[in-house]
Formats: structure tokens, sequence, C-alpha cells
């Protein structure tokens, strides 16, 4: 076989999730059931779980189909021989972002849950002893968080932060590009056509309009609650790294000031979904949360404790309770912390960039291969003439 | 000889179920010098067979492989035929099986009617055609079909009007409007279960649009299509009549499928698919023919050839199960499949005018209830003894045919051949120690 | 039947002018959609001779037939003619009508205007009408003449010979004698059983073949209406159904001694089973590198190794991997394959190997878990009760399965020398006819089933073999287990592939069949066989010289006028009725029964009748 053959790869991806990928019987049940595979160059989940059976690791890695399923779970419905074709796809995405993370962190975490609560405990007593060692004065009369945790200060470890997970995160994203375009393929590929493409970039990571295409199963519903989290995620990380010296003050705004209503607006657009996954999840009411590995739960948890100890910082220094808001700042950003560290990069989280860069490929790929075939028509005309 | 009430009958043997393998399991018995009973729950024997068209490998016309063996057992001095009867229980004893039947009312006196069909012209209350799928209608009161045995008159009574149109036309008389089932028990010592099959719903899928768009048939309604002397005399598709130019064959649609129940496989669709394809090849030459499968099981003696055939004569068999069927323009259909062979574009939506979908083989009756066979988890009888596949776990009671588990007639006669001959050795041994009871009875009086 | 054909013989008298019904079926259309059977009733009528002449839907059916006999008592009919389908579907019906209705069986003649005139010309109605008429003129003309005939009655020896001692031939074995008919078994090898030894566990019950072929023995060897002869084979046969005469050679009985031994048998059953393909050297590599081998090896090689271990062992090496390729030897394509040494392929489907080899797989898998297995195949045929969960339970125990097909067959080589592994190159058609490149420790060749050996038994009864070379049957759903030699049954793997519950099925479908042929006395043969006019013949010999079938005609002494004559004798049982005779003798003495010379003659004369001058 061309490239990389390993023939326990169905095990591999086993041990990220999966399930039956062996019952797989190809019969294609599950690539035209699904409302996403027409439009994504054909072919999928039933490609992904062949490339699985033959052990055909270089062209899984090759290939964005994984990232361009959205879990609606029609396959796993529909599929003959229950080979849970939805739930490979899932495990497909967390074997390749342990592949594209060149650290093996990722494959840690996701392999052995210990390891990631280890590593989140870890960074949150790092985060916990910063604030032991340095913290400033405690005024205990009224609240002072500026003063407890100069704004400046938090700013600058949120930067250094942001730096070092851009770092993994897009060293990751290199190799995913490096890898799907076709590694020497990529050459025939015109830097025009990277530049155009960008916008998608930008649309689907702000939008994930692609995910309204996808199956029966209360897509849009899904999608809608999802667009919620991002943006409510994404208000978070504005708020916290751009507009940190405007959103972390201590004087007390009206209630219709834009700082709390903003802040107010991210926390329910966090903890509403996030409480509504964890329920579906719990009860398995949707195919997409039949099976949860402990990576899904602990994501879920994390952003769900974050956005709650995130808001009872305000509750407590909207009420006057200097010393709780200080200790719950502290518990807040020991757990939001480990939590980008580990996820942002290493763990589910890391599809905030997987997900919109993937769509961004294809549609590179899709130009190029258009503009390759418009240059090679002429010249097997002229051949033929 | 004990002396038997009217509804009482002694036999060597009670055949459940009048199709092929019932008939040929009866035949054979018979001609070992055997009585038998067949006991058929429809008004006619012929099983499903007769309402079939041709019949793979050669070909030969269903009708004139049944009506032989039909006729036969009609006309043979070991058989008695009881149609338009259901079982009601079977119990097993020290002296044979004890079979209750009840016979249906047919509100025709049988010894009177003469099979001359002027109460079904004369009757004007019509009904859909079981035996036609549906797509003709009978009369209230008819002779089952044309070639039906016995050819004697049923009298509906769920349709009947009352109005007596029948009664004046009938010559003989014979029409009994307060005629009551009665219960009938036949002591026998063995019983042959040749129950067959049924096909499991057309709409068990839902994704196939069958409850929706009529042009989504059942195989056994082209079956119907295809017979010289079928309703409409020739294949048309049943929305709008129209002949149709593209007709799909969905593979698998019943069987082979855990999301609907039904894992193993029916064993008889590929080949009739081929068959019914190459049939419409032959009535249709321009149609365009696609068969979707997932493998083609053409296992048995000439079936190989008979697929290569196919292939020669154009008819597209395309690897990839079919996913959904929608409507389109009120009247066709869109297939969804994958042509899992192929490289390039391979998810397709192909229009068809018309769709057979190949249900899956389910046992047509659960003897569970009332006797004490058993069955397997598929529900068809249980054959647990490997050296004779046709004993049940029930000495003295067998099993034939497709109520065992799918299959084909060739597989259905052979097998109804070896049930006939493990009841003929059991009877054979019975025989044995009756006549050594009786020497051993006669030894004491002496 | 109850009427004996003897008193319907004394019972017809020959007419001065025959009175003949004709029947015209329309084969629910079948024929009707083409030939115009109204009109050619009609013109029928016209014939002479033809007193009635009806058409109806279908003249099989029970109230067809009931019109034919209500007609032979109203209308005093003596001759009937039926025009319907081939007379191999449905003489034997009609002429149980005729016989019911009193009337002499060969007084009968059916005419086939549905292959011959409805289905040759689809597309000529006139001609297909014309020709109708035509041969029913011609089937009327010689039924005019046509004389009662009676079967020929000969003793029946309450006796079968079954040839093979596997698993159908135990079967059936075992089935005759528990219904007391004394049974002849011969087997060629030294033991009872035949392929079951090869076998290893049986699909689908997972019975071990070896247990099933003692319980089988144990049947057979307790019955002592079973006469077993080991060592042996049938080297002589003759004779017809209720009579042959066989000899068979053996070293059978105490002495050890190479004998031959002589009975007459009733029937002889043909369950002398199948011969696995052999692939040839080379054909995937086989014999060539010494981990090529085929299921049947493999099933001897699951059978003896018994230790269980992470992987399986073989010759002393550990087997990491192993493909199974199915269809070798079976489905073969015209220009793909090379022919056997007989020239021929094998392009049928050999049925079993499918599970055959799924149930292996599984067995790996099972046993030896780090053994890893690949399964190439064209389709994946496992359409048998329980046979399916064999695919699933092997798809679930990891095996991965590549489609090849048919006409481009994988190839398996050894680049790097014996000890190297094996390298199979296929072009998978569930990655979408890409190549791919598989290396292995092991492959294992599903072998197909070719027809068994049964040479002397072929050629001396003249049994036919189908193009598969697999004996053939008459009508795989009329008359399933019987060939074309009356008295002679087919049982099992003779006839085509089966698994061992279809042979066993098959088997007892055969033994019922023998055991309805013994429930005469006296077995019924057909009339249809050449008869001397002793007042014609001159004793030319002639017709010896050109007789095929021995012993169906002799020279006799016999006494006329004091003098001593010779003259030609037909034993009945050995005429198959074939006229070569007829058209040599000098005199015109010899004829044959039911196909006499003037029978032909009118014949000609019904077909040149110019029955319908408008028409033609």
């Amino acid at each position: 076989m061309a490239g990389k053959f390993n023939p326990d790869l169905h095990l591999d991806i086993t041990g990220f999730g999966g399930k039956d990928i062996d019952m797989c019987m190809n019969c294609g049940t599950c690539t035209t059931i699904c409302p996403m595979s027409e439009d994504s160059g054909g072919g999928f989940p039933r490609r992904v779980i062949r490339l699985i059976q033959t052990g055909q690791q270089s062209k899984l890695e090759e290939t964005l189909d994984p990232w361009l399923c959205y879990y609606c779970g029609d396959c796993t419905t529909n599929c003959p021989r229950q080979a849970n074709p939805a739930e490979t796809m899932m495990a497909s995405r967390r074997y390749l972002t342990a592949r594209y993370d060149f650290t093996g962190l990722a494959k840690l975490f996701y392999k052995s849950a210990v390891a990631e609560i280890l590593a989140i405990i870890l960074v949150g007593l790092f985060v916990t002893g910063l604030f032991v060692a340095f913290h400033g004065p405690m005024v205990l009369n009224k609240v002072e968080l500026n003063t407890f945790a100069p704004v400046h200060a938090v700013e600058l470890g949120d930067w250094i932060m942001a730096a070092v997970l851009s770092f993994f995160l897009l060293a990751g994203a290199a190799r995913m590009t490096w890898w799907t375009l076709g590694r020497k393929k990529m050459f025939r590929i015109s830097p025009l056509i990277f530049i155009q493409q960008i916008p998608v970039f930008f649309v689907h990571l702000f939008t994930q309009k692609r995910w309204k295409k996808c199956g029966s199963h209360h897509s849009g519903i899904r999608w809608m609650k999802h667009l919620l989290l991002v943006s409510g995620y994404l208000s978070m990380l504005t708020l916290v790294l751009i507009l940190l010296r405007w959103f972390q003050t201590d004087k007390i705004y009206p209630f219709y000031y834009p700082q709390r209503l903003w802040g107010y607006y991210a926390t329910i657009a966090l903890l509403y979904p996030t409480v509504d996954f964890m329920i579906s999840r719990w009860r398995r009411k949707e195919p997409i949360h039949l099976f949860s590995e402990a990576s899904d739960w602990i994501f879920l948890v994390m952003l769900f404790l974050t956005a709650l100890t995130g808001i009872m910082v305000n509750i407590f220094r909207v009420g006057g309770l200097p010393m709780a808001t200080y200790l719950i700042y502290v518990i807040h950003l020991s757990i939001a912390v480990p939590m980008l560290v580990v996820e942002v990069p290493f763990s589910k989280w890391s599809h905030i960039m997987y997900r919109p860069l993937s769509i961004y490929l294809y549609g590179v790929k899709q130009a190029a291969t258009r503009a390759n075939r418009a240059a090679d028509e002429p010249a097997s005309e002229k051949v033929a003439a | 000889m004990i002396a038997t009430a009217d509804n009482e009958r002694h036999k060597d043997a009670v055949i459940i179920g009048g199709g092929i393998a019932g008939l040929q399991s009866a035949l054979d018995l018979a001609d070992q010098g055997y009585k038998v009973a067949v006991v058929e729950r429809q008004a006619s024997i012929g099983g499903r067979m007769i309402s079939l068209s041709k019949v793979y490998p050669t070909l030969d016309c269903a009708s004139c492989i049944t009506t032989p063996k039909m006729s036969a057992a009609a006309h043979h001095e070991n058989i008695e035929l009881l149609t338009y009867t259901e079982v009601d229980s079977i119990t097993p004893g020290p002296n044979g099986h004890t079979v209750v039947v009840t016979r249906k009312a047919t509100h025709v006196n049988a010894d009177k009617c003469i099979g001359c069909r002027l109460c079904e012209y004369a009757c004007d209350t019509e009904y859909p055609d079981d035996f036609e799928q549906g797509l003709g209608s009978v009369r209230a009161i008819s002779v089952a079909f044309t070639n039906a045995i016995p050819q004697k008159a049923v009298l509906d009574a769920d349709y009947c009007l009352a109005c007596g149109l029948c009664l004046r036309a009938c010559p003989t008389d014979a029409i009994e409007f307060d005629q009551q089932p009665r219960q009938e028990t036949i002591h026998a010592d063995v019983v042959i279960v040749a129950s067959g099959f049924q096909l499991n719903a057309l709409t068990i899928k839902p994704q196939y649009s069958a409850a929706q768009n009529q042009n989504v048939i059942s195989p056994l309604t082209l079956e119907r299509l295809l017979a010289p002397h079928g309703p409409y005399g020739r294949v048309l598709r049943p929305s709008d009549g129209k002949i149709p130019e593209s007709i799909a064959f969905v593979q698998c649609a019943g069987s082979r499928d855990q999301s609907i129940g039904v894992p193993y496989c029916s064993r008889v669709c590929c080949m009739y698919a081929i068959k019914q394809a190459m049939l419409l090849s032959g009535s249709l030459p321009t149609a365009d023919i696609t068969i979707y499968y997932m493998d083609i099981r053409a296992f048995g003696k000439g079936y190989e050839q008979f697929y290569q055939n196919a292939k020669a004569m154009g008819i597209n068999f395309v690897r990839g199960k079919v996913s959904k069927i929608d409507s389109v323009d009120k009247d066709d259909l869109l297939v969804h499949v994958e042509y899992t062979e192929e490289p390039q574009d391979c998810v397709r939506k192909q229009r068809h005018d018309m769709v057979v979908l190949a249900q899956g083989m389910i046992p047509q009756w659960n003897p569970t209830s009332f006797s004490p066979v058993q069955i397997g988890s598929d529900g068809f009888v249980a054959t647990p003894d490997s050296v004779s596949p046709c004993t049940t776990n029930v000495p003295g009671i067998f099993v034939a045919g497709a109520a065992a588990g799918p299959k084909d007639i060739v597989d259905s006669i052979a097998e109804a051949g070896a049930a006939a001959m493990e009841a003929g050795r059991y009877l054979s041994k019975r025989a044995h120690l009756d006549h050594t009871a009786r020497t051993v009875a006669l030894e004491l009086i002496a | 039947m109850d009427n004996k054909d003897e008193n319907v013989v004394r019972d017809a008298a020959m007419p001065t002018t025959p009175r003949v019904g004709v029947y015209i079926c329309r084969c629910g259309g079948n024929i009707s959609d083409v030939v115009d059977t109204e009109h050619v009733a009609e013109i029928c009528r016209l014939i002479p001779g033809v007193a009635v002449s009806k058409v109806h839907t279908f003249m099989c059916s029970d109230p067809g037939q009931q019109t034919i006999s209500d007609d032979i008592k109203q209308e005093k009919l003596d001759r009937v003619v039926v025009a319907s389908c081939s007379p191999f579907l449905h003489e034997l019906t009609f002429r149980g009508a005729v016989v019911r209705s009193k009337m002499n069986p060969y007084l009968y003649e059916q005419v086939n205007i549905r292959e011959q005139c409805s289905w040759a010309h689809k597309h000529d109605p006139r001609g297909a009408t014309a020709k109708a008429i035509q041969l029913i003129s011609a089937a009327v003309g010689k039924v005019s003449r046509a004389t009662p005939l009676a079967k020929i009655r000969l003793p029946n020896h309450r006796r079968a010979l079954v040839v093979g001692g596997g698993p159908a031939g135990m079967k059936v074995a075992a089935d005759l004698a528990a219904c007391g008919i004394s049974v002849v078994l011969v087997e060629q090898s030294d033991r009872l059983g035949g392929k079951l030894h090869t076998l290893n566990r049986l699909f689908p019950t997972g019975q071990a073949a070896i247990q099933l072929a003692a319980k089988m023995e144990s049947q057979v060897l307790a019955d002592p209406k079973i006469e077993i002869l080991l060592n042996s084979k049938v080297t002589k046969v003759s004779g017809f159904i209720g009579n042959f005469e066989v000899g068979i050679h053996g070293n059978f009985g105490p002495s050890g001694k190479t004998t031959e031994i002589h009975t007459t048998v009733g029937v002889i059953v043909m369950a002398t089973g199948f011969k696995p393909y052999v692939p040839r050297e080379g054909e995937f590599n086989y014999k060539k590198h010494p981990t090529v081998l085929t299921t049947v090896d493999f099933n001897s090689l699951l059978a003896t190794q018994n230790t269980e271990g992470r992987t399986l062992h073989y010759e002393g090496r550990s087997i990491g991997s192993i493909a199974f390729i199915h269809c070798v030897g079976s489905r073969q394509v015209d220009g793909v394959h090379t022919p056997g040494p007989d020239g021929r392929l094998n392009t049928y489907c050999s049925r079993v190997c499918c599970t055959t080899v799924l149930n292996q797989a599984l067995q790996v898998r099972q046993r030896f878990p780090e053994t890893r297995v690949y399964d190439l195949h064209q389709d994946i045929r496992t359409y048998g009760r329980g046979h399916e969960e064999y695919y699933t339970d092997a798809s679930r125990a990891g095996v991965v399965f590549f489609r090849y097909h048919g006409d481009e067959p994988p190839t398996v080589t050894n680049a790097n020398g014996p000890t190297s592994p094996l390298r199979i190159n296929v072009k998978d058609y569930l990655s979408w006819g890409e190549e791919l490149e598989l290396e292995v420790d092991m492959v294992v060749l599903a072998v197909g089933m070719t027809a068994g050996p049964c040479e002397t038994l072929v050629d001396q009864l003249k049994l036919p073999r189908g193009e598969d070379d697999f004996l053939q049957e008459i009508h795989p759903k009329l008359r399933p287990v019987e060939i074309s030699v009356n008295g002679v049954l087919l049982a099992g793997t003779s006839q085509a592939p089966m698994n061992i519950q279809e042979t066993l099925a098959a088997a007892g479908a055969a033994a019922v069949k023998a055991r309805a042929m013994f429930t005469t006395e006296e077995v019924e043969l057909n009339p249809y066989v050449a008869q001397v006019d002793t007042h014609l013949c001159e004793g030319s010999g002639v017709c010896l010289t050109q007789c095929e079938y021995d012993g169906a005609l002799a020279m006799v002494e016999t006494q006329e006028n004091g003098h001593s004559v010779r003259k030609a004798q037909v034993n009945p049982g050995l005429c198959v009725g074939c006229g070569a005779c007829v058209a040599v003798c000098p005199t015109q003495a010899i004829n044959v029964s039911g196909w006499r010379i003037d029978q032909y003659d009118a014949m000609v004369d019904g077909l040149v009748r110019d029955v319908e001058p408008a028409m033609v």
C-alpha cells in the first residue's frame, strides 16, 4: 500500500473511542444517508471507515473528511450492521487531533482521562500557587479586585498563555495543512488561492454555517445552541484578552452598562448550552450523545465551572463580599487557565481551529483542483489537435 | 377399527400447508402408501408458488411446475385436501398427534358446487384481490383463481351484502349463507409443518417511501405484473398505468439489516430479482433495469450462469445499499445510493419509474402458542438435529421448506422429500412397534 | 393409478373411424398471446376424425382435465390430443386424466404449441398459428393409428445399491434400511464417512465433523439390512430399473483377498460425492510456496493444532497473518483463468466455500487472537440459515474484507524466497478499485467443488453430466433427484455442490424416491420398445449390428413349422426404443410400439394436409 500502512489502525481508533469499526461491510448506506457527504467530495463516512479498516494511516492523515462531519447520527441510525459510523468519525477527529499535535500530549490526554485530569490539576495548582505567592494586598472593607489581582498583571498572564496556546495550536494547524494538502501536491497551488479563501476560515469560525446542512436530528437547534456557546466563548475571549482593562474594574456600573450586559450574555451563552449538553449526554437522548468519552465530559464540566465561577466573581463583587470575591477569583482562574491550556491545543477545544481550518483547506483544494483542471484542459486540447 | 365421529379423521400424516413444500411432502408420503391430510388455510392449494410468473434458473412458468403437483395431490387416492382450514392446535400423545383444525365457513356446499362460476359472474360486489396483490379485484363469491384446486367457490362474508344474486345464479343450490365454521380433529402419527413464509412489510423501512408512493412495489406484485395471466396482462406501473422505462431493484430491503431486526439473508431475493429483471427486459426491451445489491448470492446449481447471462443482457448491477428513496414529480422515484465500486462521484441520486423492494422473508406461522414446536431466534422452526435436518424438537413432527428458514423452490422441494423420508422412517418404526405390540398381545391371549 | 393398463387395453376396441378430441391450451396467455387458439380450435374441427375441438386457459388444471374426462364419456371419444406445452411437463398429467376416464393412456398424444409455436415464433402470430394447426393435424394422424399399449411390467428387486459411503450414501442407506429395504453400500476407501473426515467444525452447528461421521457410521453399522463393502468399486453395471446387474470388485470378506461379487438391485443411488478443486502448480503460488494452502489443508491444520496460542503455528513458524482467497476453482472467467486438464472452466459457484472460509477465519481469530485475517472475495454468499451470522461474527472478530472482481483476481507473489512473507496485490472494490498490497505469512485458497469420480457407472449406464460436469438431474423442481436413466437416483454432491445439511436433505429426498419405487412388486416401464413381427422376420440379424444397448436384442432359435429358424427377440427392459433397428430391417419386421412406421406416415400426411388454404 502506498504510504504508511498500519494494520492496527482500527485498534488505534478504537482507543480514541471508535466503536464497531470492524462491523462495517461497506454497503454505502452511511455515505448516501449523510446530507454532507455529497458536497464534501463524496464518500464519507465510508471512505474514512475503509481507510481505517485497511490500515491506510497516511491517507487517513491526509483526509479532511472527519472535520466535515457534524455528527447528526443519521448514518448510525440507518446502519444495517450497527457499525456506528458517526462514532468512528468522532474518534477519527480525536485521533487526528492527536496526530496533528507534535508533543504527544493530545494522545496522552485522549487515551487517559487520569492524565488529562492530572494535567488540569497541576496547571490549576500552578495558577493557585502564583496567586498565593504574588497576589496583591487584600482590601477587606470593600471589594478591590484590581488591588488583589492587578489587571495589567493578569493581562500579561493572559497574553503569555495566549501566545503559548497559539503556538501549539498553530503548530497543529500547520501539520494539518501540510498533510491534507498532499505534502507534495501543495506546490501546485497558487498562493493567490490561499489568500482568496481566507474569508472562508473566519466565516466558519464565527458561524459554523456548514453545520446547518447536517442531518435530521434537530441539527438546526443544535447548531443554534452551539452558536450561542461559541458567541459566549468568543465574548469571554475578547473580554479577557483585549478588553480586560475595561472588563475587570472595581467600579460597579449600573446593570444596563455594556460591560455588565456583555458579561451576563457571555455567562448565559456558556452556561445554558453546557448544561443542556451535559443533560443530553447523561440521558443519551440524541445519537451524538450516545457515547461519551472522558474528554467530552471534562470539556463540558470545565467550561461549565469556568462560567459558573466567573459569574460568582461578579455576584460576590456586586454583593460587596471582598474575601469571597478574591477566593472565587482564584478558583475561577485555577479552572479557566488549565481548561484553556489543556483543552485548546491538546484536546477537544482544538476543534475551534481545526473545524474552520478544514473547511478553508477544503475550499483551497477545490479551488486548486478547478484551477488545475482549467489549466490542463487547453493543454490536452492542444495534444488532441 | 375405532368408531369415529363425522368430524374425526385418522391419518398417517398431517401436512400443514399446501404450498410447494407441503405438496411435495404429501406426494412423497402418499406414494409410499401413507394416508395424508393436507391442511391449507387458503381456498386453494398451491401456496406462494402458484402466484409466481416464471421461476429460476430454468425460467419455467411457475404454474407449469405447480399445477401438475397440485393436480397429482388432488387426485391421489392417499391424499385428502382440507382447504380453507386453520390449525388450532397440535397435541402430541402416546398414540400419535391430535391436530384440531377449523374448517372455515365457505358458505358454499363443497359437495354440491361444480365450480361453474355462475355465482361469481352474478355477484356485483368487488374487493381487492389478494392473489393479484391487490391489483385486480375479486367478487365476494368466487373461485380463488383460474387454476385453483379445488375449483369450488368461496363466499367472503366480510364483503358479501347478502343480496342473493349468487343464490339465484347457482344451478345446484350450493350456496349456504348460514354455514358455520366447524372444528374437526385429525389423529395422525406424524405432522409435517410446511407453513412457508411471508414477506415483511413493504413499509418496514420508512426511508423507502413505500407508504407514500405506489410505485414502490413488492416483488410479489411484480410477479403478478409479469405473469402472462396477470392483472393487466403486461407490466404497467401502479400509480398511473405508465409503461415503466426505468426500473430499480433494491436488494436487502428487508433483510441483512439490523436496523429493522432482520439480520439474516433471505436467500432468494438475488435470484428472483435477476429473474424478474430478465423477464422485464424481455417484455420491455428498451427499459433500463438496475439491481442495487451488496452481494449477489447466486449460489445454486446453474445460478451463477443465470447471473452472468443477466449481466450479458445489459442489466445494470450496482453494488451499494440504497439508503433512501424519495418521490419526485409525484410518481417518479429518486434512489439514493453509493456506487461503492466507482472511484468518482460515487454518491448518486438515480431516478426510476418503479422500484421493487426485496422484502425479507419472515415466517408465515408461529406454532409455539398452540403446539410444543420450538422456533429459533429468527422465528423459523428450530431444527436441532444435524443429521436429520427436517426434525423438530418434537418426535414425530417434522418441518419442510421455508417454515425452517428462507429457501428457494429447488431447496424447498429437496427438503420436502427429506421430510417425507424422515416421516416415513418414523412411521415404519411405529408400525414395527405396533406390530410387535400386537404380536405380544396375541401371544398373551394365546 | 388404480386402473391397470391391461384392463384398459382390453376394454378399448379398435374403432373403425376414430373419434379424436382436440384440446388447445391457452397456458394463461403463454400460448394464446401469440397463437390464435380459438381459430386453431375452429380449424381443427375440420380435420378428419376430430369429433371435438376445444380451448381452455389451463388444460393442465383440474377443470381442464375434467373437460377431457367429460367429453370422453359424453362425446364417446376414443383418442385425445392436447395441444399445450412440452410433453416433458404434462404428458403424464394428461395420460392420468384419460386413464381416469377408462381410456388407454397411449391413445393420447401431446402437441407442443408453446415451446415450438408461441415461444419460438413470438413475432409471427400468423405463422405460429398456422404451425400449431399443422402440428395438431400431424398428431391427429398419429393418434388415429395408435393402438392401445400397456406398460411393460418386470420384477422389482427390493434391494438398493448405494454407491459412496460418505454422508449422503450413509443417509440413504440408513433411511432405506429403516424402511425394511436391503442395501448394498459400496465405498472405495477403507472407511465410511467420506469427506466428513476432511472437515473440521461444521457450520452452522459448530459440531465436529468426525463426530457426525461416527454417529452416522454407527447407525449404518448397526443395521443388519445394510451390507457394507469397503475398499470396493462397482466395475460392471447393466440392466434397468428393478433389475440392475451389478459387479462389485474389492477386497472385502474375511479372506482379505480381492474378489468380485455380483448382485441384482432394483435401484442405484449415486452418492459418489465431489472432488475438491486442486489448484494448478503456481496458481496463487500454490505448491511453490510452503504456506500457500487450500481450505482442505487448512481444515486439517486447524484440526491438528490443539495448542491454543497467541498465533497460529505452521511447520514451526508463527503465522502472524493469513489471507483467504475465495472462488479458487469456482466462478472462473473465460480468458482470465486457465482451463483444467480436461479443458473445462469451472464457471459455477461452489456454494459452500464462503461460509467455509468465514468458519475457518472465525476459528483463527477466536483461537489465535494475534493472527490477523484478511478475506478476499467476490461476493460473500452466506445465504443459508445461520450463515450470515458467520459473516457478522467474522467482521466483529476483526477479519478485514477485500472485494475483487472475477476478471481481476488478486495475485500472490513471494519475491524474496520461500521463507519470506507472501505479497498479495488486489484491486479492491471496497476501496473504489484501488490497488492494495498486503503482506501475509500464509495464504489459504478457498477451493471449490468439482464433479466426483464415477466413470464406470456414468459410462456403462450412460448417465448424463451437466455443463458443470456434475450429474444432471431431469428437472430441478419436477424431478430433482432423478436422472434420465430410470431407476438411478442422485444423492448429495454427485449432483451439485452442497453443504452437509443440504447433502443430507438431498439424500433424504433420494431415499424417499427410492422407497416409492419399491412400493410395487413390479416395475412399470414405458411400452415404447421395439417389437418384432415374427411373421416378417427372416432372421437376417442386421438389427443386432445396429443395436447399441447390450442385451436389448438377441437372435433366438425357434421352431416354425417343424424347422428351426432364427428370429430377433427384444428384451423390453433394456430396449430404449431408439429405432436404429427399425431403420435397417430389410423386411420391415421390427417396429417401435407407439411410434410405428405407419404412424409416421400418418404424421407426414397430417403435416402436409391442406387444412386451411386461406390461412397459409
